[in-house]
């Protein structure tokens, strides 16, 4: 069943997707639904002998593409209160970055990244414009700790019938800023960033990465593309490059903080796709990692999820700076 | 602004080359409009057996 519920108390939509409880988790060690199909070996997601990127729809989706009418009446006959369901429209997509099992992100050649990031902008065009998506996510958890039952390196994309909560707060506050400082808000927290510095992590031509002074998560960071673009499609070849260049970057700078893969959640914040004027926005990457130390989790418990205020055990200029001082290997 | 930002990180964090600069307030209102197709990508989609799209994206 595939259900989006309102939350008339909190005004946001809940997903109920339990389809979903079915999905495969920890297959055997000798069968990995993504990589390539081996000659004579049973069928994965993927029939082909190898592949460079692929694309495709989850089987076990949050949202449905062709979703049945919704009956409110139903549900609420012979009620007082009336409850909403609206329809779980969406698409839920899932993207394999490279054939090989045991091949990540960070360890792929400059140019793989290149392709990787033609893809998310493609699955952003190609999603974005059916007339009922009005958000695409792209994103990728990463390592079990985040609860990835699927080792080999994929993201995934959700394309939207609705703004999700997170952006739309993002994008009031953008707007504001904007309408009172005819300014881009994000454009001045790059600017006062670079200017002070202490928790900058690296940066190149094109863009910067930093853990942001409000960060949520001990080794959060954010990385901002320097021109104010919305979308990852309006970036010209060469910031490609220099975007792959420093992903690549902060994310083996992660892995050799504390020697291991470092799990993470990564999210890409572009505009709405509903064809309304969101000039005032930036689009930008963020990286929530949940160790605050080598051996010890950071978790949402009580204050974030009751309250909804995160807390912090550290001090970002600190983890910043733990960061920044990691050199790689060229 | 750009060049402004890119000087900025060269302060700190290593050389900078002296790209073409890009004047913020020159992209800003042209950079919504500026979504660039992506027609070189060569994709192949096929339909699986339950329904679902799968594109092979080749480079």
């Amino acid at each position: 069943m595939l259900q989006l519920r309102y939350d008339p108390i909190k005004n946001q939509l809940v997903a109920i997707a339990t389809k979903r409880q079915d999905r495969t988790f920890h297959p055997p060690k000798n069968f990995c639904p993504l990589c390539p199909t081996k000659n004579g070996k049973m069928e994965t997601e993927i029939p082909a002998s190898d592949y460079d990127i692929v694309v495709f729809e989850n089987k076990f989706p949050s949202f449905d593409k062709n979703p049945e009418k919704v009956n409110n009446k139903k549900i609420n006959a012979g009620r007082g209160f009336k409850y909403e369901l609206r329809q779980s429209r969406g698409i839920c997509e899932v993207i394999c970055y490279t054939s090989k099992h045991d091949l990540y992100l960070e360890d792929l050649p400059l140019e793989k990244i290149n392709n990787l990031i033609n893809v998310w902008r493609d699955r952003y065009l190609t999603l974005g414009k059916k007339e009922f998506v009005k958000y695409v996510l792209i994103f990728e958890n990463k390592g079990e700790e985040i609860g990835v039952t699927l080792s080999h390196p994929h993201g995934q994309v959700y394309a939207f019938s609705f703004i999700p909560p997170v952006l739309l707060e993002e994008l009031k506050s953008a707007k504001e800023f904007f309408k009172k400082k005819k300014q881009c808000l994000h454009c001045q927290i790059i600017e006062r960033e670079l200017k002070e510095g202490s928790r900058i992590i690296t940066g190149n031509n094109d863009f910067v990465a930093f853990v942001p002074f409000y960060a949520r998560w001990p080794y959060e960071v954010h990385i901002y593309p320097l021109r104010h673009l919305q979308s990852l499609c309006e970036l010209e070849k060469a910031e490609i490059m220099s975007l792959s260049k420093i992903i690549k970057e902060l994310v083996n700078k992660y892995n050799k903080l504390f020697n291991f893969r470092m799990p993470y959640v990564m999210v890409i914040h572009q505009k709405p796709t509903d064809n309304k004027n969101y000039d005032f926005y930036h689009f930008h990457f963020e990286f929530y990692p949940p160790y605050r130390t080598k051996n010890k989790l950071k978790y949402m418990a009580g204050c974030e999820l009751g309250a909804g205020t995160f807390l912090n055990d550290t001090l970002p200029e600190e983890k910043a700076a733990e960061l920044r001082s990691i050199i790689l290997e060229k | 602004m750009k060049k402004e930002k890119s000087e900025l990180i060269g302060s700190y964090d290593g050389p900078v080359n002296n790209r073409e600069n890009k004047s913020f307030e020159g992209s800003k209102h042209s950079a919504g409009k500026e979504c660039k197709e992506n027609s070189g990508l060569k994709k192949r989609v096929i339909i699986k057996d339950d329904g679902r799209y799968l594109i092979y994206y080749s480079f």
